[in-house]
């Protein structure tokens, strides 16, 4: 069954300044596909002290999705299959990475799953989630565990990684919103304190990715509208807070 | 039109832990080249990985960098030295140690003012969020003296009368070399420490452990600074 409304998907990258400063680029990578009425999305931030984190994070976004389309032919979005798609893209990353050294590649991955009636969030490491129900209510989804946004936080390549990803499965039908990010954006959108999104400002992310032309592509926003929001997270406003690589993934029902 | 241009400041998430924030003023003139700026590079390194141990610290410490001397601009001629923003008040957690040159003369009264007025506009942005902050810490490092003369002594009476209104606490520290009689005019709080050698890792060290306590008392009650015989020179 096709979903009843069409998802559009705004999402951008920025490196940060940090990394900037040290001539690294971005180790943030995204992924998305909707096929049969079916949103996959996911999010990887390449750890900066790994030497291929980008790569790692690009392999694990990119193959988590195809993978995540694949096992949902024959299952439900459910937690089993959450972790069913982190230890094959585990699976294939190894394998993909051969004699060279795991942790070269280190990368977070958070998944998202989206069907008509349910969305499902797996998440390895510090990404966050953030969804907003039909009655303007925001929260976190499969938040990380409290301290690993501080420095230390584990990778799809950590040992037990599948086993300590956080999952959570919602009905969708009430969401009509849902935002994906890694840490560096997690800095300046949630109070990480209180484990709180803005809703000030995912109301104005929301709001700018909802206003939109009809393309004939439902994962393509209006012409520039990814642009912007890369601008947006490179403006002084953003690295004033924060100044790690940033992506922010914006799901709306249109 | 919906455009993310309408995102403000007071938009942003703003994690709503009370701040310890501490200015490091320091002096990357010629005369820190070789082993000192090294060891100021290694020991801002350390720094980073040790404060971001301690999760309190991450959520409630932040830092800013100022140096003074290196390379200017490319209409800088003569060896001249300039003032630096070299990182604008973060949280620790965000901190990336910067790598240092050493170059140029010491304008350490316009480095003062670029640190002061940084500080001013960090505790505007706290004051602004209703955020609690205890009193700002500066350490100025050297092993020299102001090349500035147009800034001072004024820099450095500015200063005084910040630490004096309880804007900011001073500690003034030398390397190798530096005149101790001129750094003890800096601060009517804290006497000038010399560093014992090249022991930046270990002043970082302690600057994070200190730090880091500080962070976990009361803003505006005080609290007991770890011993500094680590790193620094007990006079005999």
């Amino acid at each position: 069954m096709a979903l009843s409304r069409i998802w559009t998907v705004t999402a951008a990258s920025q490196a940060g300044t940090s990394h900037l400063r040290h001539g690294e680029p971005c180790a943030d990578r995204f992924a998305m596909r909707s096929e049969g009425g079916i949103l996959v999305m996911a999010v990887a931030d390449g750890a900066g002290s790994a030497r291929f984190g980008a790569e790692g994070a690009e392999q694990a976004a990119a193959r988590a999705v195809d993978l995540a389309l694949r096992a949902l032919e024959d299952s439900p979005p459910d937690e089993t299959l959450l972790r069913a798609v982190f230890q094959a893209t585990l699976d294939e990353l190894v394998a993909w990475i051969g004699d060279r050294r795991p942790a070269d590649f280190n990368a977070t991955l958070l998944l998202a799953v989206m069907t008509d009636a349910t969305l499902a969030v797996g998440n390895i490491g510090d990404g966050w989630a953030v969804v907003r129900r039909r009655d303007g209510g925001l929260s976190a989804l499969a938040a990380p565990d409290r301290g690993e946004y501080v420095n230390e936080t584990f990778f799809l390549t950590t040992a037990g990684a599948v086993e300590q990803a956080v999952c959570a499965v919602v009905p969708a039908a009430e969401l009509d919103a849902v935002a994906l990010m890694t840490d560096g954006a997690a800095w300046f959108s949630i109070d990480l304190d209180a484990r709180a999104p803005s809703a000030a400002l995912f109301g104005k992310l929301f709001a700018f990715a909802a206003d939109t032309a009809d393309t004939a592509d439902p994962l393509q926003p209006a012409e520039g509208k990814s642009e912007e929001l890369a601008r947006f997270l490179g403006s002084e406003r953003v690295t004033r807070k924060t100044d790690d690589d940033t992506t922010l993934m914006l799901a709306v029902r249109s | 039109m919906a455009g993310l241009d309408q995102i403000s400041d007071q938009d942003l998430a703003w994690n709503r832990e009370q701040r310890t924030p501490c200015m490091l003023l320091l002096d990357v003139s010629e005369s820190m080249g070789g082993q000192p700026i090294q060891q100021l590079n290694a020991g801002l390194k350390v720094f980073e990985d040790e404060i971001k141990r301690d999760e309190m610290a991450v959520l409630r410490c932040e830092v800013s960098l100022v140096t003074f001397g290196g390379l200017g601009g490319a209409g800088n001629i003569g060896g001249m030295g300039t003032a630096r923003l070299v990182q604008d008040f973060v949280s620790v957690g965000q901190f990336h140690a910067p790598v240092l040159e050493a170059a140029g003369n010491t304008p350490m009264g316009s480095a003062i003012n670029l640190a002061l007025d940084t500080l001013r506009t960090r505790k505007d942005s706290y004051r602004q969020h209703g955020i609690n902050y205890t009193r700002p810490w500066l350490f100025l490092i050297t092993d020299g003296a102001p090349t500035d003369p147009e800034n001072w002594p004024a820099a450095g009476e500015r200063l005084l009368r910040e630490e004096r209104e309880k804007g900011v606490v001073v500690f003034p520290i030398g390397v190798e070399g530096a005149d101790l009689g001129f750094l003890g005019h800096l601060s009517s709080l804290n006497p000038p420490q010399k560093l014992k050698g090249l022991a930046f890792a270990q002043f970082f060290r302690w600057l994070s452990t200190s730090q880091t306590r500080a962070s976990s008392g009361q803003a505006g009650g005080s609290f007991q600074m770890p011993s500094q015989q680590e790193w620094a020179q007990v006079p005999l």
